[in-house]
């Protein structure tokens, strides 16, 4: 049965995805006007934005990667840093997908904090499929074989 | 640990006990673009958001009819441009996309964009919603 509840509270914001494209797949697209696609941008904005978001408060989510069997996992996750992957001993990383599925993982400044959940850092090509694929994988199912 | 799981249609009893929160994929951007329109409080707009709002309806009756130990927030996420206030006043969080590539931003500006435009545009919209009465199912 339905009924009405008390006074709805206003809903909680987050910062589902952001980033900095590593690279763009084709000349045109390898700037946009201010600054180039590169994976030098990524590290500077991931660098800032964490540190920034920690300090300020926004709640954010990241994309983790792992090896399992051969298989890189890719979890949207939010649980704290103690639990799961990370307990495991496996490293909250960037991923930098590229034409093949290679990644690299440069580091981090600043850590996720385990008080908030966490974020995202998409990456990849602008103009390409890999970007729309990790919103579509964000979307559909937050954990996925690549 | 606490996951949040992403659900389309239905969830099924083996992942539904691992549920803490749940997000309504539907995007109104989607219903946006399909017709050539840009501002969610937009006819197509306000379309798009009776359609989303039936979804989160039917989640959340769905999880109710799940009888879970624990209370299930419902979520949906969008492009940060495209929060309609009707669908966010139906949830219980929401999750923009921010890009400051998008935007045409330098790199040393970029981080500092991101969270403005989330406070200005998406949290504002968030903090402006009062005394809405969420439909609760026994």
């Amino acid at each position: 049965m339905h009924r009405e509840g008390a006074d709805f509270s206003q809903p909680q914001m987050f910062i589902a995805e952001t980033g900095w494209p590593s690279k763009s797949s084709d000349a045109s697209n390898a700037n946009n006007g201010f600054a180039d696609a590169s994976v030098e941008n990524l590290q500077k904005f991931m660098d800032n934005f964490i540190c920034q978001s920690n300090t300020n408060g926004t709640g954010y989510f990241y994309f983790e990667v792992s090896w399992y069997k051969r298989v890189l996992l890719l979890t949207v996750s939010n649980f704290n840093a103690h639990s799961t992957l990370m307990s495991r001993g496996r490293t909250r990383s960037l991923a930098v997908l590229k034409a093949g599925g290679v990644y690299s993982t440069p580091s981090m400044s600043c850590s996720p904090m385990s008080s908030h959940p966490r974020l995202i850092l998409s990456q990849s090509n602008p103009q390409s499929r890999y970007y729309s694929r990790l919103s579509h994988i964000m979307s559909l199912f937050g954990l996925c074989f690549l | 640990m606490d996951s949040w799981k992403r659900i389309h249609a239905q969830v099924s009893s083996q992942t539904s006990w691992y549920l803490t929160k749940a997000t309504v994929p539907i995007l109104l951007s989607s219903y946006l673009n399909a017709a050539g329109a840009s501002d969610p409080e937009s006819a197509a707009g306000i379309a798009g958001a009776a359609i989303l709002q039936k979804y989160i309806t039917d989640t959340r009756t769905m999880i109710s009819d799940m009888k879970l130990p624990k209370t299930i927030q419902v979520g949906t996420s969008d492009a940060g441009s495209y929060f309609n206030k009707e669908v966010l006043s139906s949830v219980d969080y929401g999750m923009a996309n921010v890009h400051p590539w998008f935007a045409n931003t330098t790199i040393d500006a970029a981080a500092g964009w991101t969270y403005e435009f989330f406070q200005n545009t998406n949290v504002a919209l968030a903090q402006s919603l009062t005394n809405k009465v969420r439909i609760e199912q026994d």
